[in-house]
């Protein structure tokens, strides 16, 4: 970039080409309160644009900020400009390190940087110059990850970055069709489920359909589903957690049944409050475990009397000897 | 099924007078040879690649194994482990099995013949021979097909005869192949076990990708039992799907009605498991396999298994069919816990790895 000159002129609003993105990366951004700074003191900094072709210019940096003056009818205004030599490589890196100077970028952001910087730069170089320089970790992999959350619908990309959605769940809903992924987060959005819990939402639902070789929207013809989410005594949090063992217990009906079954005798137990029967994690291993607490020594013998009644009982017998 | 030949082969200069790369040479006219001294840039170049598994597997790499050669099964202490040595000579495989844990487990694509077996047999020497009091079940087919390559390295030609004078081991060639020419005629004193991973015809046909049907297979082990080897077959991975009781049922009536149970040395069975990370491979590599789909749950070993119930009842009806073809059949499981061994066989005899071991010595010897 030895070559920059700058030169600053007024400029007529409409010879800026507000269309040609050719070198922003701006998204899922608000104007307000910089329209009110603006309405108020005016413009500081002026907008830097490339001279096209006579008398037509293509925005740098600025483009919120030229977008604000259009709106609220500013016809002229002072402008840095590039002069032509710079290569559209260059005038790209100058918007890109003038953000990276001042504000955070987001992960959509991110993205379209880098399919930008696809069109001047092999992807090694993207991976071993750039990758860093947007805080991800230096892989062909997470190039490749970070771009296809460009082919996600708006709605999607939206909810990323306003954290209706994770990240990584908006991966898992890339393998899904257009119609499912659509159908899959408009149910999701609604749930306000924890991170985990959205991805292994995503990931059952995949694999139900990948299993029974069928498509979303069989899945949530389902009128148990229907109802959870239709249900008027269930809040927000509660139709999340139902909807997720819904489709758990759909991906995986055998063990579902064992926990429930498994809960079933403990309440039969009746070991009260301070006995905890626990099952080794998904039934895998063979250790099984009793957790208890007293605060008096007839407590610890009740305690113990009905820890001793376990082994009597006929589920738990067949359940550890088969 | 047609013999595999590579599109391309690299040889490492310090292997080049090696007696498999001659006798690769010999057969392989045609096929472009490059001599290289870094053959660690020719795995990075095909890593590289869109479609690095797929490519890999046509270039054929002579190199020396600078680790060792022998190796305990990597066993986990979680589970019973048959307590077998792996004789590393090669890695990878021609063949595209959707569940093969080579695709998350190693990290190079490409397929390698460790040439420098001078190393190899001065290795050997020193284990068999130190402890000559040992018996020592080794096989070949942990990282690789046993006879995949045979047809061109000819490695069974330097193997199996160096068993036949040995003592205290015998030498297990696991294939899933019928490429059994070559080992016909050989020395083999019933120190070399031919064993063959079997399955349905099902999981053959969708998951097995380019591996010879089940019939080629149980015929080639038909040819070797004629010729006097011992057989020994792995269920694994037993694959559960709709059906499979009606599959594997067919499979064992037809390996029976070819082959004689007293030359079958053992039969081992595995439930399909997997690292995690071998779940997204196999969705991308092989979209229409449907085997990760099933239950599984992590298992103490921090791979997935099926749910312990569809383990169960998977070992217990295969181990009764086994046994109505010949009681006596020398039945193990792979890798699993004390608990399921006692619930598929009933009885308390293999309580640890030791105790397998032993009860494969016992057959071995
Ligand atoms: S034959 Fe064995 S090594 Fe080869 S692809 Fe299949 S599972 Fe992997």
């Amino acid at each position: 970039m030895k070559n920059m000159k700058i030169e600053y002129r007024r400029l007529d609003l409409r010879s800026i080409d507000l269309d040609d993105t050719t070198f922003i990366f701006s998204y899922g951004f608000s104007l307000s309160l910089l329209r009110e700074a603006i309405e108020k003191i005016g413009i500081i900094n002026p907008p830097l644009v490339k001279e096209v072709s006579d008398n037509r210019y293509r925005i740098v940096c600025g483009y919120k900020r030229l977008l604000i003056c259009r709106d609220i009818g500013i016809k002229e205004l002072s402008s840095a400009i590039l002069n032509d030599h710079i290569e559209d490589r260059d005038a790209f890196l100058v918007n890109l390190y003038d953000n990276l100077s001042h504000r955070v970028l987001n992960i959509i952001e991110k993205s379209i940087i880098i399919s930008k910087l696809q069109n001047y730069y092999t992807d090694p170089t993207i991976v071993k110059s750039f990758l860093p320089l947007l805080g991800l970790n230096p892989h062909q992999y997470v190039l490749n990850r970070t771009v296809s959350l460009l082919k996600l619908d708006e709605k999607i990309r939206d909810a990323i970055i306003f954290g209706i959605l994770d990240e990584g769940a908006a991966f898992k809903l890339m393998n899904f069709s257009k119609k499912d992924r659509a159908l899959v987060y408009e149910v999701l959005s609604n749930l306000r489920l924890s991170k985990n819990k959205q991805t292994e939402v995503i990931e059952n639902i995949y694999d139900i359909m990948k299993r029974d070789g069928c498509s979303a929207l069989s899945i949530f013809d389902s009128k148990e589903l229907n109802d959870i989410l239709d249900s008027k005594d269930l809040n927000i949090p509660q139709k999340g957690e139902r909807v997720r063992r819904f489709f758990r217990r759909l991906r995986y009906p055998n063990i579902v049944k064992a926990e429930e079954e498994f809960i079933k005798m403990r309440r039969e137990l009746k070991l009260g409050d301070s006995i905890k029967l626990n099952h080794p994690p998904f039934f895998e291993g063979d250790r099984y475990s009793v957790q208890f607490h007293f605060g008096s020594i007839d407590e610890l013998k009740d305690n113990l009397k009905k820890i001793d009644s376990i082994k009597d009982s006929k589920k738990m017998r067949k359940l550890i000897e088969g | 099924m047609a013999a595999y030949f590579p599109k391309r082969i690299i040889i490492d200069n310090r292997v080049k007078d090696s007696r498999l790369t001659h006798n690769i040479m010999d057969k392989l006219l045609g096929v472009p040879v490059e001599y290289v001294d870094n053959p660690i840039m020719v795995i990075e170049e095909i890593k590289k690649k869109e479609n690095s598994f797929r490519e890999g597997k046509r270039i054929l790499l002579l190199t020396e194994n600078r680790g060792r050669f022998i190796k305990p099964c990597p066993g986990t202490k979680e589970y019973i482990c048959c307590g077998y040595q792996i004789l590393n000579f090669a890695t990878n495989c021609n063949m595209e099995c959707s569940y093969c844990i080579l695709q998350a487990y190693i990290n190079n694509p490409v397929l390698i013949v460790y040439a420098n077996t001078d190393k190899m047999f001065m290795e050997l020497e020193d284990k068999l021979n130190k402890k000559p009091e040992t018996f020592f079940r080794i096989g070949t087919g942990e990282f690789t097909d046993s006879l995949t390559l045979d047809h061109l390295i000819s490695f069974s030609d330097l193997i199996v005869p160096y068993f036949a004078g040995k003592k205290n081991a015998v030498l297990e060639l696991k294939t899933k192949t019928d490429n059994v020419d070559n080992l016909l005629d050989l020395q083999h004193n019933g120190n070399t076990i031919i064993a063959w991973s079997l399955n349905t015809q099902e999981v053959a046909t969708k998951e097995e990708l380019l591996a010879p049907s089940i019939g080629d297979r149980i015929d080639a082990a038909l040819r070797c039992q004629e010729n006097g080897f011992l057989l020994a077959f792995h269920f694994d991975p037993l694959i559960y799907y709709q059906g499979w009781e009606e599959g594997y049922k067919r499979t064992l009536d037809r390996l029976f009605a070819k082959l004689n149970p007293k030359n079958i040395t053992w039969i081992s069975m595995g439930c399909f498991r997997f690292l995690p990370e071998l779940k997204s491979i196999i969705q991308k590599r092989f979209p229409l396999s449907k085997i990760v789909y099933e239950e599984f749950v992590p298992g103490l070993d921090g791979k997935m298994r099926y749910y312990k119930p569809i383990r169960v009842e998977m070992y217990s009806k295969m181990l009764e069919w086994l046994k109505d073809y010949d009681p006596n059949l020398r039945v193990y499981l792979c890798m699993e816990s004390h608990e399921v061994w006692k619930r598929v066989f009933r009885d308390n005899r293999i309580k640890c790895s030791e105790d397998l071991a032993r009860m494969l010595e016992a057959k071995s010897v």
